[in-house]
């Protein structure tokens, strides 16, 4: 029950950011295959699960997810899921995902000002797998909704000084360097995410 | 900050990431936190490097683009957009907050001298005199 609980918490909070398909569940959630598809076999009542691994896995229907959210439920509802919680779950996943897989020049790109439009759109796919793109698309939102309770702040300083410039060299090379901005503006808008997140704030 | 860094280099790294490494650090002041982190990082070919400043000036953001001169600028009444008209013969729509440019306008014969935002939120009109 619970590794069945926990997936169909997680793929409830994903399915929210994006839909992934099973392999890329497999690889953010880190289960083996057996694991991602006996779930995904018992939930089928409530997702969609393409025949394709590679195709993203839906919620059926988008009031299921208010149903394990809902805080009123939190006692009658054996299926209820602790939001904090889980987005806090999906951040330390991202963060661990991406301390794992992100490096400088992580497609090769042979020169400095190799402009991103004459790159290669497969090779950057091959490059950055579905979980790595929705990881770095995802993590702020993920620590922001775990709140400043959650205890990440080691996590995240850890990741943005090993990791900040690499982090943006992907987004960059996905197209989506701007949405960075909106990322890290998300992580000072709390003011107490931002008295933790100093790096972020100060100069 | 580190938002100050994006702020200015977004440009660039929307074009070539890798520039991130090179001209993104290399340009950063001295005392900003990017460059005391990251500055083993700076490739060793810039041998030359040029003389930074001590910290993040009063600049927020450079909107690059227009080829020739800027001759007006306006705000949307909501200030999330800004319009620039350009002897380049186009009007340029850029996000006040990222600075992403996100129309170009084309079909001016001659320089753009003035923009202008309408009054509803939705629709812009521009002017042409040469």
């Amino acid at each position: 029950m619970t590794l069945y609980g926990d997936f169909a918490k997680s793929s409830a909070l994903l399915s929210y950011c994006q839909a992934l398909s099973a392999s890329a569940l497999k690889n953010l959630l880190r289960v083996s295959c057996e694991e991602v598809n006996d779930r995904l076999d018992m939930l089928q009542s409530i997702l969609v699960v393409p025949e394709s691994s590679t195709a993203p896995v839906r919620l059926l229907h988008l009031s299921f997810r208010e149903f394990l959210l809902d805080p009123r439920q939190r006692d009658s509802n054996p299926f209820w899921v602790d939001e904090k919680q889980t987005h806090r779950q999906l951040a330390i996943r991202c963060l661990a995902i991406l301390k794992d897989y992100l490096h400088m020049n992580i497609c090769g790109l042979r020169a400095p000002a190799t402009l991103r439009t004459t790159g290669n759109f497969h090779e950057v796919n091959s490059r950055l797998p579905p979980e790595v793109q929705y990881a770095c698309l995802h993590w702020a939102y993920h620590i922001y909704q775990a709140g400043p309770a959650s205890g990440l702040v080691g996590d995240v300083y850890d990741f943005f000084v090993c990791h900040f410039l690499h982090w943006l060299e992907v987004l960059s090379l996905m197209g989506k360097a701007y949405e960075s901005l909106a990322m890290l503006e998300n992580l000072r808008t709390d003011s107490a995410v931002c008295r933790h997140y100093s790096i972020v704030k100060r100069s | 900050m580190l938002i100050d860094l994006l702020r200015l280099n977004l440009p660039i790294m929307n074009d070539a990431p890798l520039q991130l490494y090179s001209s993104g650090l290399v340009f950063a002041p001295y005392g900003s936190v990017i460059r005391q982190i990251f500055h083993e990082i700076i490739p060793t070919w810039i041998v030359l490097r040029p003389d930074a400043e001590t910290n993040w000036d009063q600049c927020l953001q450079k909107l690059e683009g227009h080829s020739d001169w800027v001759n007006s600028v306006a705000f949307s009444h909501d200030s999330a957009l800004v319009a620039s008209a350009s002897d380049d013969k186009m009007v340029r729509i850029w996000h006040t907050r990222t600075g992403e440019c996100t129309h170009e306008l084309k079909g001016h014969s001659g320089s753009v001298r003035s923009v202008a935002f309408s009054a509803q939120l939705s629709s812009y009109s521009v002017s042409i005199r040469r």
